[in-house]
């Protein structure tokens, strides 16, 4: 069964400079039990999709698609309702991990402070929940009378787990769970949140720009350039046989643990301005394969069968 | 001090006093006995956890904070008039989005440092030869532009033409790639990695990402709560390392499960 299924959504924004399209077209589906990662380079639109998937950036927004959330259209429902399903049916980790809980309330109060919007739950039961949640991610639950500012950056990252996971959501999203943190620190997060999904059975969608480190956790993997999801596949497809031209120079920018120098080239140019309407490949500038067909027509879309948004899919 | 070394580091302790209101004081040791040489020319990579003193060493080479203890000495360089000078230290920070004031354009912010060295008297055009060697070409349409309208790693590129346009012998980068997309940080690396080849500038390169340590450095020295626990060539570092910290920082690159760290 699919908890998350995202079909055709499109979001643009209507600001003074013009309008900004930021998701074009996208599809995207979550089964139970599944750990998804969505990759793409700063701008490309993955924290928008988290966004709308929780109707947090309504304003000044465009939206066509449909998002259906456990057999529920999200698009249609009131934003009471919403705020229902926010927090206890579906699970967020913002981005900046570091500074997303009030410094002025002690830890346990901003978890009770979740409980209590969304159950009738007895004092005593909503202790023993924080104390189990906490020790979870292996943070002493005597701590819980702590401040936030108090605790290191990675606590920090584990606090906000345990906060999203607190009432066992069906499905959890991970915005940049590892960015700003310590390499080793990363890989007990990403350690972290794969047995957190194991034990409490729930689905995630973890969002990212490092494709390496995300790619450990999960089952399937979403490309996303410019607004537009390039490649989707398994995670073995992707790391072994990348399609995309995108993919591919995304996996060799990869810095690996070398004796010997070895030039490894980023990237060049820059990604595409989400003002502009293309009517080719957005990824036109910076690839290699670009040829006129890539000028004058579309890419197809990567909808159903479809798994990677290229002319030459399927060539070399 | 021989005549390879540009700074020497012997012995450096720096504690930091807290005073609160009401608790009294307690102390915090950032660096705790340090020696650690620099040698001219080279790429050194300093590794260590959030709060292992790596930035606090920078700070104290930089002269923006006393050592507790302890000596930082400069040997001397000499010119092309053979005058023999102090040694000229530029740093990098490690955020671009907050390091460039959003109120000077590129022009402004890279020409400030030429500004304060020889006053009005500076050549604008080391401006555009800086950006030029930083690759923002064409250098016309960036030199009005203010930061909010680049990009991240095109804002680093900013920040790396203001420290090199003032042609210091070293720069220091305090993790100059953390905030980046990977795709982007290779470039910024390799930008690192040209300008130490072709100006000679000697890098200190702090960061606590070891695959992006190994390269580009010559020698890397890994810190752990103040200390330096390994320092070595590169090749030493991957092959032989001697500290469990190195190890478990080297199996996260490699993407191995951490166990008891």
């Amino acid at each position: 069964m699919q908890v998350l299924k995202i079909q055709g959504l499109t979001v643009d924004f209507s600001t003074k400079a013009g309008i900004h399209h930021v998701l074009k077209n996208v599809d995207l589906s979550i089964g139970k039990g599944e750990i998804v990662g969505l990759i793409g380079e700063s701008g490309s639109g993955k924290s928008t999709l988290a966004m709308t998937v929780l109707d947090l950036n309504s304003r000044n927004r465009i939206v066509s698609g449909s998002i259906r959330f456990m057999d529920e259209e999200l698009m249609t429902l009131d934003k009471e309702k919403i705020r229902k399903i926010r927090g206890s049916h579906i699970g967020f980790v913002p981005q900046s991990s570091m500074n997303a809980l009030n410094p002025l309330m002690r830890v346990k109060r901003q978890f009770v402070e979740t409980i209590k919007s969304h159950t009738d739950m007895p004092l005593q039961q909503m202790v023993e929940l924080i104390a189990r949640t906490l020790a979870m991610v292996s943070i002493d639950p005597a701590r819980g009378d702590s401040f936030f500012y108090e605790f290191s950056g990675g606590q920090r990252q584990r606090l906000m787990i345990a906060l999203s996971m607190l009432l066992s959501p069906e499905l959890i999203i991970a915005d940049e769970p590892t960015t700003a943190l310590d390499a080793t620190v990363q890989s007990k997060i990403i350690d972290l949140l794969k047995n957190m999904v194991l034990q409490k059975h729930t689905s995630m969608l973890v969002i990212s720009h490092d494709l390496h480190t995300i790619s450990r956790v999960c089952d399937r993997i979403y490309i996303m350039y410019a607004g537009k999801i390039v490649e989707t596949g398994t995670r073995e497809e992707i790391l072994t046989r990348p399609r995309h031209p995108y993919t591919q120079k995304l996996l060799s920018s990869r810095l690996s643990l070398m004796a010997e120098p070895v030039k490894v080239n980023g990237i060049p140019g820059n990604p595409p301005s989400v003002l502009k309407e293309y009517f080719g490949c957005s990824f036109l500038e910076r690839c290699d394969r670009a040829s006129l067909v890539c000028k004058t027509e579309k890419p197809p879309e990567c909808i159903g069968n479809v798994k990677v948004a290229c002319h030459f899919e399927g060539e070399s | 001090m021989n005549g390879k070394e540009l700074v020497r580091i012997t012995d450096v302790t720096k504690v930091f006093k807290k005073t609160g209101f009401f608790r009294g004081s307690s102390s915090v040791l950032a660096l705790d006995n340090i020696s650690l040489s620099v040698k001219k020319g080279e790429i050194l990579g300093i590794i260590g956890e959030s709060g292992s003193g790596k930035t606090t060493l920078a700070k104290l080479i930089l002269g923006l904070l006393k050592p507790t203890s302890g000596s930082i000495s400069f040997a001397d360089v000499r010119n092309h008039e053979h005058e023999s000078r102090k040694p000229a230290v530029q740093v990098i920070f490690q955020d671009p989005y907050d390091s460039l004031s959003h109120m000077m354009t590129i022009g402004e912010i890279v020409a400030e440092p030429c500004f304060i060295k020889y006053g009005r008297s500076y050549v604008p055009e080391k401006v555009r030869q800086a950006l030029e060697s930083v690759g923002l070409i064409p250098v016309d349409e960036y030199l009005h532009k203010y930061p909010h309208t680049l990009s991240g790693g095109q804002r680093q590129r900013v920040a790396i033409a203001r420290a090199i346009v003032t042609q210091p012998d070293m720069i220091i980068a305090d993790e100059p790639i953390s905030m980046l997309d990977c795709s982007i940080g290779v470039d910024i690396l390799n930008l690192i990695l040209e300008m130490n080849e072709k100006s000679g500038i000697t890098f200190l390169f702090i960061t606590h990402d070891i695959a992006a340590a190994t390269y580009i450095c010559n020698n890397i020295a890994v810190m752990k709560a103040g200390k330096i626990v390994e320092y070595g060539p590169k090749k030493q570092i991957i092959s032989q390392c001697s500290h469990e910290y190195t190890d478990s920082l080297l199996a996260s690159a490699r993407g191995e499960v951490i166990k008891n760290y």
